[in-house]
């Protein structure tokens, strides 16, 4: 069976996990790795969950391979630094049945906080890392992934990049691999890390990347492909080898698939034939830096040090060719500026957020935010948000402001509330907070696509109430509100500045992407009625535009009938649509 | 060869179909097909692309500047968007459809209209502007038929046989809308043939 697909990176490795025999697989939604999952939930023959954080993803995962089935946890760059711990220490301790962590790099920062190049989690941790580059590869190194771990007895990563995850190309399939579960028998020595365990098993691990780089002295995955020219060769891997491969014909190029730990011989050899090594990778210069150990550091050129930023493309490549090896001038015609207006992302017609987002403005709160959709709060109209840095921050950052003196509402989402800010929540309670905290429940994991979590209605899984888990940390002032009853809303949000005591807003209503049916009909404005105070225009909604004359009118197919513009307009010229 | 078509237009319109069934044509044809798209942050209303190359083996899946073939563009001013991925030949399919960003209608800036003048004084001759939102009102009482004929507009450039268009939009499309999708897509072609500049 070898039936020509057309898949995504991230549907070639759900398929290949089901090819691999894989029963267990776990993540938190993170773009650009959340359809992994999704595609995996499915297939038949594999338990998949959305655990609440990627720390209890790795630990399901890894419990699951511990106890004798193949697992594979999935997550996005930032993702495992919140799996930090248990990824480290799950190096030492080893697995049974093999686990495959999927760990998805965001060059060019699409829908991330940051840039970090995760490949430094291969020295630091001792993981071996391979790095395919497209779906075929994908779903090939899935396999030797799980056949690397088992042989040597240790968790893999397979880096993916954005662009990897998110393009389409061709692949085969192949059929499912069944897989015998591997006996569990308990260990102590091996797999519970009190000191003198621990430095006996970081003695196996230092042999086991020894064995590891032979492996990959040999492995077939890393490729070779022969240029005419004799004064260059390439080292690249991933989707960089992708652009070095369309830009680069004439030239020599070594293909690494496995990153970590690096096949020195094998690179050694390959160098030995050319006059000089140019390093293609995107971000870090992580295999410039560990092929310094190997060849002579005259003989290496890394790519221009602002290139470590953004992600690398066919025309990036070439300018890197152009400019630092052959020395003509690249292409440097200026961009067409054509001064066009901006079209940032905006909340959804209807979204539950929006009216939050206008008071919390009007209000001039200082906002300690978090991670989802209600990001879009830092844009215009809004600009409410003074702060996003990671999951769960809003509410411990609100009580670092509050005993910094300085007031701050911590705002939040369910699915990050159950990720880790649940724990702030528990932090700022026991140690005499003040803060304010305003939970948006919208009831789903929404800018990833709308991933349930455990504040979303029963279905396959359990829900848990915010609420309920609020009041049980012992916070007495936690209020419930609908997001769309706009007037109660304002009351509240206005009455935070005066509280004395930790406050906790739940504000709610169901993402409009997961509704089924809308508030009201479409609203109208009424021209006659209507001054053009553009007040309606700043709670940032797409269904309302202008015409030639400036005058706001609202599309009828977007609206979605919330009623916030009708509310804060001074005169009432915002009508129910009959 | 590597063949290169860029799409672009506002989260929300549809892209992703579109660019399905455009690589889906260019996959039934038996040829090396990659198809990039970003998801997440941006398509919640903000400006959208779709790159797809194709070819007897394509290595990057992103498009080099000035390399364009064909653009479909679903709305106008986001055509101007990627002045350096087209060359004076560079064939273009645009909706005459204009959606407003924030920035626009919050008086911040103007928007363009004289998208097809702005193109021309760049050396771009090739330009099919089509109302395309009307045209399905029109002959299907549907809108979300705009995107179909598009397609078929600029199928009428591309040197494939009908058939793996046909496959394709069977694929890519749910069933009960499959028929209305054929019949747009061939409206389209129609309209492509008929008007060759």
């Amino acid at each position: 069976m070898d039936k020509r697909q057309f898949l995504t990176g991230n549907q070639a490795i759900a398929r290949c996990a089901w090819e691999a025999g894989v029963k267990v697989a776990c993540a938190y939604p993170g773009t650009p790795s959340t359809e992994i999952v999704e595609e995996i939930d499915k297939l038949e023959d594999i338990s998949s969950e959305w655990s609440v954080n990627e720390k209890v993803a790795y630990e399901v995962a890894y419990g699951a391979a511990l106890s004798g089935s193949r697992a594979v946890v999935c997550m996005k760059q930032v993702g495992l630094n919140v799996a930090a711990d248990p990824f480290f220490t799950s190096i030492y301790t080893g697995v049974n049945a093999g686990l495959v962590l999927v760990c998805a790099d965001e060059p060019g920062v699409f829908s991330s906080q940051n840039e970090q190049d995760n490949r430094n989690y291969g020295p630091f941790a001792r993981i071996p890392i391979l790095e395919p580059a497209d779906s075929e590869e994908c779903r090939l190194f899935m396999k030797e992934a799980f056949e690397i771990s088992e042989r040597f007895d240790t968790p893999v990563m397979i880096r993916l990049t954005t662009r990897v995850c998110h393009t389409h190309t061709i692949t085969g399939l192949n059929i499912r691999e069944e897989v015998k579960k591997h006996e569990y028998k308990k260990d102590a020595r091996k797999r519970s890390m009190i000191p003198i365990y621990a430095l006996k098993r970081h003695e196996i691990v230092e042999e086991r990347i020894r064995e590891l780089k032979k492996f990959n002295e040999e492995f077939a995955c890393n490729k070779i492909f022969q240029g005419t020219r004799k004064d260059l060769c390439i080292i690249s891997s991933g989707m960089a080898s992708q652009h070095v491969l369309e830009v680069a014909e004439d030239i020599s190029i070594l293909k690494l698939a496995m990153s970590y730990p690096m096949p020195d011989d094998l690179i050694g050899d390959f160098c030995s034939e050319y006059e000089k090594v140019l390093v293609v990778e995107e971000n870090d210069d992580f295999i410039y830096n560990n092929i310094l150990r190997i060849i002579n550091k005259e003989k290496v050129i890394k790519k221009p040090d602002h290139m470590r930023v953004d992600e690398l493309n066919p025309d990036r490549v070439r300018r890197i060719l152009d400019e630092n090896i052959d020395n003509t001038s690249s292409d440097n015609t200026k961009q067409d500026d054509l001064s066009l207006p901006p079209r940032p992302p905006q909340m959804c017609p209807g979204c539950p957020h929006r009216a939050a987002f206008y008071l919390l403005r009007k209000y001039k709160y200082t906002i300690t935010g978090d991670i989802g959709c209600y990001g879009l709060g830092v844009l215009p109209p809004f600009e409410a948000m003074d702060t996003i840095i990671c999951m769960g921050a809003s509410v411990s950052m609100a009580h670092g402001f509050d005993k910094g003196n300085k007031d701050a509402v911590g705002v939040i989402g369910d699915s990050t509330f159950f990720h880790t800010g649940i724990n702030s929540l528990i932090n700022s309670y026991y140690n005499n907070g003040r803060s304010a905290v305003v939970i948006l429940d919208n009831s789903i994991t929404a800018m990833t696509g709308g991933q349930v979590n455990p504040s979303s209605e029963k279905t396959k899984t359990r829900s848990v109430s915010i609420e309920n888990v609020v009041r049980s940390i012992g916070i007495e002032d936690v209020r419930v509100i609908d997001a769309y009853d706009y007037n109660k809303l304002d009351k509240e949000i206005k009455a935070l500045k005066d509280r004395e005591d930790l406050r906790v807003l739940i504000v709610r209503q169901p993402c409009v992407l997961i509704r089924k049916d809308r508030p009201s009909k479409p609203l109208f404005i009424d021209k006659e009625e209507c001054i053009r105070c553009g007040i309606c225009l700043k709670v940032g909604c797409p269904a309302i535009s202008v015409d030639q004359e400036k005058r706001p009118f609202i599309i009828g197919s977007f609206c979605f009938g919330c009623g916030v513009c009708k509310s804060v307009c001074p005169k009432g010229a915002i009508k129910d649509g009959e | 060869m590597v063949n290169n078509i860029f799409i672009s237009g506002v989260g929300g319109q549809g892209i992703i179909t579109a660019s399905r069934i455009i690589s889906g044509a260019f996959f039934e044809a038996g040829f090396d097909v990659k198809k990039a798209e970003i998801h997440g942050l941006s398509q919640r209303g903000g400006s959208v692309v779709s790159q797809i190359r194709y070819g007897d083996k394509v290595f990057s899946p992103i498009i080099p500047k000035a390399k364009c073939e064909h653009v479909l563009s679903l709305e106008k001013m986001e055509t101007l968007r990627y002045m350096e991925l087209y060359n004076s030949k560079t064939r273009f399919v645009i909706n005459d459809l204009k959606m407003l960003p924030i920035t626009v209608s919050s008086g911040k800036f103007d928007y363009p209209e004289n998208v097809k003048d702005i193109l021309f004084s760049r050396g771009i001759n090739d330009i099919k502007l089509i109302d395309a939102d009307a045209m399905a009102k029109k002959e299907f009482s549907d809108s979300r038929m705009a995107n179909t004929i598009l397609i078929g507009v600029m199928s009428s450039s591309i040197d494939i046989d009908e058939n793996n268009w046909i496959s394709s939009i069977h694929k890519n499309i749910k069933n009960k809308y499959i028929e209305k999708n054929i019949q747009a897509f061939k409206l389209g072609k129609k309209y492509g043939v008929e008007n060759v500049k």
